[in-house]
């Protein structure tokens, strides 16, 4: 009886409202008691959400935030692109083109990756997993929503004014000397941004700690909120750093003081130092909310719990520490001490260790697993195959011989891009998908989100993996211009970051059309285990009716179970059928005016109360 | 306040002495109420301490000798570190609080040692392998 | 709904049941429970483990903040000590360590703030606050005749520069010094203002009895904050002032050596 995924049956109410068997629902024309309240419908006016402390609402708002971000840093992204087809990279003046790559960094990487799961799926999800009616200071959620804002607002500013061209990095002395961008305003609006990640971190530290359910011990969360905690250290310990390095920055950039500057006495390289102090950490801020993601998908979609919880959840931990060890290895080539740069080097190596056993873990959770293949698992299963590639090209970085030739070359860029693309913006998606319909009560059409994972995974593929080869035989990055023999390598790149874009926007258009068209969705269309499945889609305000009391770990999943379930189902449908047929005919032998409304009112109700006890579901 | 419904697991599935992160049992003085001497003796300690750092830095080591002058930072941060732990122990209340806070303070330092320890080894191992330029 | 999946059973006992519309715990409880325990925390041990552990992983990042801008110190006074010493020798240990002085004492006040709260005394918490701040108004006044004098002996990078620089000194490097000397303070003074600003408000709070009727929270709260300040200066005045030994009467003139 395995199924291949998980498809909406309509004869008997399972995963999907009972009602709507797929289609096209409106909740007008329902009587108001059976339109559930929860955190969405509760109070619409823009003053609730503008000044909510509700956890999901935050969620929201920050999903909404992100989004945009996300397609202003692939547009710049595109115009890059766009340059490069062509070796003389004529499109858009030198100039312009180092604008567009500083913009397409520093919004996707302060204003997208850093908080996209955090302060999405983990503001949405981390009190629901562990039992509580919120996070430990909802105003604070809040505060760093504006703060978020703010910044965003801020550096968007500074865009449009002029752009930056000193690269996300920002390096000293020429973005605080030489540059003639809007550094000092765009340094602000990060500075802000930065406390923002501050104050989701510290608020998920101290939740997790305080805040579970009874009974949920420390071995008994789910692996998400493992690693989200993990991040959240990395948040609340390296954050500051970057703080205070931009705050000297704009000091050197306002008053031309040269704390980084050689000719005035400084050292261009503690800025880098303190600058990848934070940085380096920060790409596992954006790639441990993935892993925590996928941990999740692949224990549902396989129908098994995962194989080494503690291994898994040591390994987040351990990622988080030895992250702040590493950063040195962005530095190998900037002068730093060769000293130094073994020991960053071997270090690099051991961060790999925990990311590999996540790895193995994983895919022993798959082995003699149940698989389905629904949408969250596609891209879950594109995280598994990507991350490893990232993975793995990143030890050619670390170590220090063959960094010296890769080190500002498109190598780096691919590496990178598999990871924070490849893994991280795929798990987020797959994220998305996973909790669409606890976050919004509707499912997401799944025809159209796996052909849109098999898009994204094919144009990913076609445009970052030509960069690897182009990387090796020496194409330096952050130029506009390069040399002929590369050109159809970048073609490539360029046609399959259509595609990419193809496989973005899709899910952009279906999740927006699902939000009214999608069919409603159950408590648990998935059978997940976890106390966010034990809630209505989408949950009331206050999350839990009653605050639940844990007795055993999580991922109790068992395809035995499922077996039975779906048999029962049958049973069920079997029955119905039988009810149904037994009706009419009862009503046809009463009479034939009767018979018409009975049959009329008989499928509609049959499906939605007799099947009450077996499947409990919300209004 | 959340109620402890009857759980409808056996009782043997059930563990009562699960305690939950709200549990009294192991923090002991969460409200302890430190007495005002004490307070008064810390104060008392702290500023000897100032008296002593400004001393030693009028005393000036360099006068015994040059190669003793860097006694001078090594005793300041010495008397420093010992007046902030003062602080941090009685003031901040850090002897009255659970391990937890234990464990976020000392996190937070251990951090900062590490972000010296490490940007240090760049600078100071400069030149020790015979690389070009580094 | 546990029946739904079989499986669940065994994750959760007491599950929640159908459609929540409002908690009704915390209201049923309302007379239980104090005004100023937030609806999201099961009781007042919650919350305040919680409260402190978010004042703590604040500071945690202030450290690292502040830990940032003493490495600065650390690497350039290795590597530029003539210049950080002769730059030292132009700053006021005497007006430094006044400012010592007081900002202890202010710790002092307070904790006894804080103790006051405990114990529901208003009135001396009130005093105790309101000593506190004039204890840190006068070190940012005394901090005000120090930058003056800084002014008037152009020692401002940038903006009024044309110190004594003894013989063998780099301007540059001094300079950096004085860089290094005017963010640190400068960052510590912003720190000042703001808790003077939250000590102030909670003053005008506390004698409208909000902190002595058991929520004595947030006075500890800002306490571990001024604390905190006060130790960032503690590390602060030797590194700064005290640099290669200072002598009597050396910081009247603000001159060279």
């Amino acid at each position: 009886m395995s199924s291949v995924s998980y498809e909406p049956r309509a004869d008997v109410g399972d995963g999907f409202h009972p009602d709507m068997q797929g289609e096209k629902v409106s909740m007008e024309g329902r009587a108001e008691s059976e339109i559930p309240i929860n955190y969405l419908t509760a109070d619409n006016s823009l003053k609730s959400w503008l000044f909510t402390i509700d956890h999901k609402r935050i969620a929201v708002l920050y999903l909404i935030s992100i989004t945009l971000f996300f397609f202003l840093g692939g547009a710049a992204a595109s115009v890059v692109r766009l340059n490069l087809m062509t070796p003389e990279g004529n499109l858009i003046r030198a100039e312009t083109y180092n604008k567009m790559f500083t913009a397409h960094g520093v919004i996707m990487v302060f204003f997208f990756l850093i908080p996209s799961i955090p302060a999405t799926l983990g503001n949405f999800l981390i009190p629901m997993m562990i039992g509580a009616r919120d996070l430990a200071f909802p105003k604070i959620n809040l505060l760093s929503w504006y703060l978020y804002i703010i910044g965003g607002i801020i550096t968007l500013f500074a865009l449009i004014m002029g752009c930056v061209d000193t690269g996300w990095t920002f390096y000293a002395p020429y973005s605080s000397i030489y540059s003639n961008g809007w550094v000092a305003t765009t340094a602000v609006g990060i500075f802000i941004a930065g406390f923002s990640s501050i104050l989701t971190g510290f608020n998920f530290i101290i939740t997790v700690h305080k805040m579970r359910a009874p009974g949920l011990t420390w071995f008994r969360l789910p692996l998400f909120v493992w690693s989200m905690y993990a991040t959240s250290l990395i948040q609340v310990l390296g954050t500051p750093v970057l703080a205070i390095t931009l705050l000297l920055l704009a000091v050197e950039r306002i008053f031309q003081v040269g704390i980084f500057s050689p000719q005035l006495g400084g050292d261009p390289v503690l800025f880098q130092h303190l600058f990848w102090f934070y940085s380096h950490p920060a790409v596992y801020i954006m790639i441990l909310p993935g892993m925590a993601v996928i941990s999740e998908i692949i224990t549902c979609f396989s129908r098994k719990p995962v194989f080494g919880y503690r291994f898994v959840a040591f390994s987040s931990i351990a990622i988080a520490v030895l992250s702040f060890l590493l950063w040195g290895h962005h530095m190998f080539v900037a002068g730093q001490s060769t000293y130094a740069s073994l020991m960053f080097s071997l270090l690099s190596f051991s961060v790999a260790i925990p990311s590999a056993i996540k790895v193995f873990n994983w895919t022993s959770t798959l082995y003699k697993g149940s698989i389905r293949l629904n949408t969250p698992m596609l891209y879950a299963l594109g995280f598994i195959g990507l991350f490893a590639i990232g993975g793995l090209t990143g030890l050619y970085l670390a170590a220090l011989a063959t960094d010296v030739h890769l080190s500002d070359t498109y190598f780096v860029i691919a590496h990178f891009h598999y990871i924070m693309v490849g893994a991280a913006v795929m798990a987020y998606l797959g994220g998305l998908h996973f909790w669409w319909p606890k976050i919004t009560g509707r499912m997401y059409p799944e025809g159209w989100g796996r052909t849109a994972a098999i898009v994204l995974f094919v144009g990913f593929n076609l445009t970052f993996f030509p960069q690897f080869i182009i990387g090796y035989h020496g194409m330096p990055r952050r130029y506009h211009s390069y040399a002929p023999e590369y050109q159809i390598y970048n073609i490539f790149s360029t046609a399959g970051a259509t595609i990419m874009a193809l496989g973005y926007l899709m899910p952009f258009l279906y999740l927006f059309w699902s939000l009214k068209h999608g069919a409603v969705a159950s408590e648990n269309p998935w059978r997940a285990t976890g106390l966010e499945w034990q809630t209505p889609s989408p949950p009331p305000t206050l999350n839990f009716d009653r605050i639940p009391i844990v007795t055993k770990g999580p991922y109790a999943y068992s395809a035995e179970d499922d077996e039975i379930l779906d048999a029962q189902m049958d049973i069920e449908a079997a029955r119905l059928k039988l009810e149904n047929a037994a009706a009419t005919v009862a009503a046809t032998n009463e009479g034939s005016t009767t018979a018409h409304g009975a049959n009329g009112t008989t499928n509609g109700t049959t499906n939605g109360t007799s099947d009450g006890k077996e499947n409990p579901r919300v209004g | 306040m959340a109620e402890k419904i009857p759980s409808q697991n056996p009782e043997h599935l059930v563990d009562r002495h699960a305690q939950g992160p709200n549990s009294q049992e192991g923090h002991g003085h969460e409200h302890h109420v430190v007495p005002v001497k004490t307070y008064f003796l810390i104060i008392g300690i702290l500023m000897v301490l100032l008296v002593v750092t400004v001393a030693v830095a009028l005393l000036d080591f360099s006068h015994f000798g040059a190669q003793w002058a860097w006694l001078n930072i090594v005793v300041a941060m010495i008397i420093a570190i010992v007046k902030a732990m003062l602080i941090l122990w009685f003031f901040m209340h850090l002897k009255y609080s659970s391990k937890v806070v234990w464990l976020f303070a000392g996190a937070a330092f251990m951090w900062l040692v590490i972000m010296f320890a490490l940007t240090n080894a760049d600078y100071f191992t400069r030149g020790w392998l015979p690389t070009p330029g580094r | 709904m546990s029946a739904e999946n079989p499986a669940l059973e065994h994750y959760i006992a007491g599950a929640p049941a159908g459609n929540a519309t409002v908690d009704h715990d915390a209201h049923d409880e309302h007379g239980d429970r104090p005004i100023y325990l937030a609806h999201h925390f099961d009781d007042m041990e919650q919350q305040r483990e919680c409260v402190t552990l978010g004042m703590w992983s604040f500071l945690a990042t202030e450290i690292m903040m502040f830990g940032g801008l003493f490495f600065v110190y650390t690497l350039y006074r290795h590597f530029h000590f003539a210049a950080y010493k002769a730059g030292s020798h132009h700053l006021d240990w005497k007006m430094g360590t006044l400012n010592t002085f007081v900002l202890l004492a202010s710790s002092l006040t307070m904790a006894l703030a804080v103790h006051a709260a405990q114990v529901r005394e208003k009135k001396k918490m009130i005093n105790f606050l309101l000593a506190t701040m004039a204890l840190g108004v006068a070190f940012l006044v005394i901090k005000g005749f120090e930058w003056t004098k800084d002014w008037n002996d152009g020692l401002i990078p940038a903006l009024q520069w044309h110190p004594q620089v003894p013989a063998g000194v780099d301007p540059n490097n001094m300079m950096m010094f004085f860089i290094i000397y005017f963010s640190m303070t400068g960052l510590h003074a912003i720190h000042m203002i703001i808790g003077l600003a939250i000590v102030g408000w909670m003053t005008y709070l506390g004698t409208k009895d909000f902190f002595t009727e058991g929520n004595d929270q947030p006075i500890e709260l800002i306490g571990l904050y001024w604390h905190f300040v006060d130790i960032v200066w503690v590390f602060l005045f030797p590194l700064l002032y005290l640099i290669g030994g200072i002598t009597l009467g050396a910081a009247a003139h603000g001159g060279g050596h």
